[in-house]
């Protein structure tokens, strides 16, 4: 199976028993260390011409300080604070999150669903490690682990209960597996005793977890 | 195919560590090696469905004992070997032996917001009308294809409820492949009582985002 591909005359074969039978030999003559190899395939490919190591560095800046999950707080605060904002935000969230001038990588179909005190949902990738980037930035080592992605569908309440998250027989759960390019984000429930708080104090109660759903957002604790 | 990445649903996995969190600077090659995804050339161009096919052909126990980013390195490895522009002994050496002919410069740093801002879309104008609407039931279908298909096996043969119409969305299965076609994509709800019988709370709700050739009627051929 060879295909020529649009706008060049390269043709990559992408074969499934090839590519089998190329990971085996691969793997058998590379070394263990994957620190050592990473390296060694960033020289490589910059002396190829194929990498600017300056382009990997930036990538690295911003994901470290610009995009994470206090993205996703912003978004949440304000669905909460500005009705017209979270109405948007459900029938179009890609479109509504560029208002608020935040990136689209990784959520250029994104949709987000609410948790109420009648229906909790929580986000997976069983599959790979789907994620929100823009506005969740990259996914915590539980997210991505085997232990959530084989469990999560089939036993979300003993998922959510390791998470200490316990939810009543009537609450619906619904666990949405990202298995396409549609991402998803959950806004979570705004605690009770936060009518007083403006955005930038709200955002600052939401965590990343409540963005997945294996978390609800705490009420602020009351110092004095 | 049905490979070791396909693991929703599967049994003996334990609690979920929740101790973990990883380093993530510019000397870190965990770092490194997800930069570097986002910025090396690729061979026939970027083709998300095409990567995680590649990953996907890891030996499966490779697969299950290497960490996150290493697994991307096989990945990555795997499709710049596959394509014929880096080879083994040049990954052991780290010295090139020779260029990728033709090649534009690679990415620059410039580029990195305007690709963080714009994101990478692989939904299409629609072809045609979607064949579903919401509250339509659906099978999933038992097709256990070879190649790259994003349809996971514990939905494959059951049936759900159409919950939402997405639109187009290019079918990984013929993308990975190196043929691009749009085809209407669907969240199709399942009950924890369909896919696994006997449970705690079949009342519990999975949805997957399914493409329409993965799905028939409910009254097809049974």
């Amino acid at each position: 199976m060879v295909q020529r591909l649009q706008g060049g005359s390269l043709t990559v074969p992408r074969d499934t028993k090839r590519v089998i039978a190329l990971q085996e030999e691969l793997h058998s003559h590379l070394p263990s260390d994957p620190a050592l190899r990473v390296k060694t395939l960033e020289s490589l490919l910059v002396e190829k011409g194929l990498l600017n190591s300056e382009t990997v560095d930036r990538w690295i800046e911003v994901f470290r300080e610009d995009v994470g999950p206090k993205n996703g707080a912003r978004v949440v605060a304000r669905a909460w604070t500005d009705p017209a904002f979270k109405q948007r935000l459900m029938t179009n969230a890609s479109k509504a999150i560029v208002e608020l001038g935040y990136p689209q990588l990784e959520a250029k179909n994104l949709i987000v669903v609410e948790n109420t005190t009648q229906r909790h949902n929580l986000v997976v990738c069983t599959l790979c490690s789907c994620y929100p980037w823009a506005l969740l930035g990259i996914p915590p080592p539980w997210y991505r682990s085997f232990e959530y992605r084989t469990r999560v569908v089939h036993d979300p309440r003993g998922i959510l209960e390791e998470f200490g998250v316990a939810l009543g027989d009537d609450v619906e759960i619904r666990v949405w597996d990202s298995t396409a390019d549609v991402r998803y984000m959950v806004l979570p429930e705004r605690p009770d005793g936060t009518e007083q708080l403006g955005e930038e104090e709200l955002a600052a109660l939401v965590s990343r977890n409540s963005m997945v759903g294996t978390a609800k957002v705490a009420a602020p604790t009351r110092a004095g | 195919m049905d490979g070791i990445h396909d693991m929703g649903g599967m049994h003996g996995f334990g609690r979920v560590d929740l101790s973990q969190d990883e380093p993530f600077s510019k000397a870190n090659w965990r770092a490194r090696m997800f930069g570097m995804e986002l910025s090396y050339t690729q061979p026939g161009g970027f083709n998300v469905d095409w990567l995680r096919h590649v990953m996907e052909c890891m030996p499966p126990a490779l697969y299950l004992s290497s960490e996150y980013y290493d697994r991307w390195y096989w990945r990555d490895v795997g499709v710049l070997v596959n394509a014929g522009w880096v080879t083994i002994d040049e990954l052991k050496s780290g010295k090139a032996t020779r260029r990728p002919a033709g090649q534009d410069e690679p990415l620059s740093p410039e580029s990195v917001p305007m690709i963080l801002h714009q994101g990478l879309d692989n939904r299409r104008p629609e072809p045609r009308a979607p064949a579903y609407k919401p509250g339509d039931p659906v099978r999933a279908k038992t097709h256990g294809s070879p190649g790259a298909t994003r349809l996971p096996g514990y939905l494959r043969g059951h049936v759900g409820v159409v919950e939402a119409y997405r639109g187009c969305f290019v079918l990984p299965d013929a993308n990975a492949h190196g043929e691009e076609r749009a085809d209407p994509l669907y969240s199709v709800r399942f009950s924890a009582q369909e896919l696994w019988g006997d449970v705690k709370s079949p009342g519990d709700l999975m949805l997957a985002d399914l493409w329409e050739s993965y799905l028939e009627p409910t009254n097809a051929g049974r």
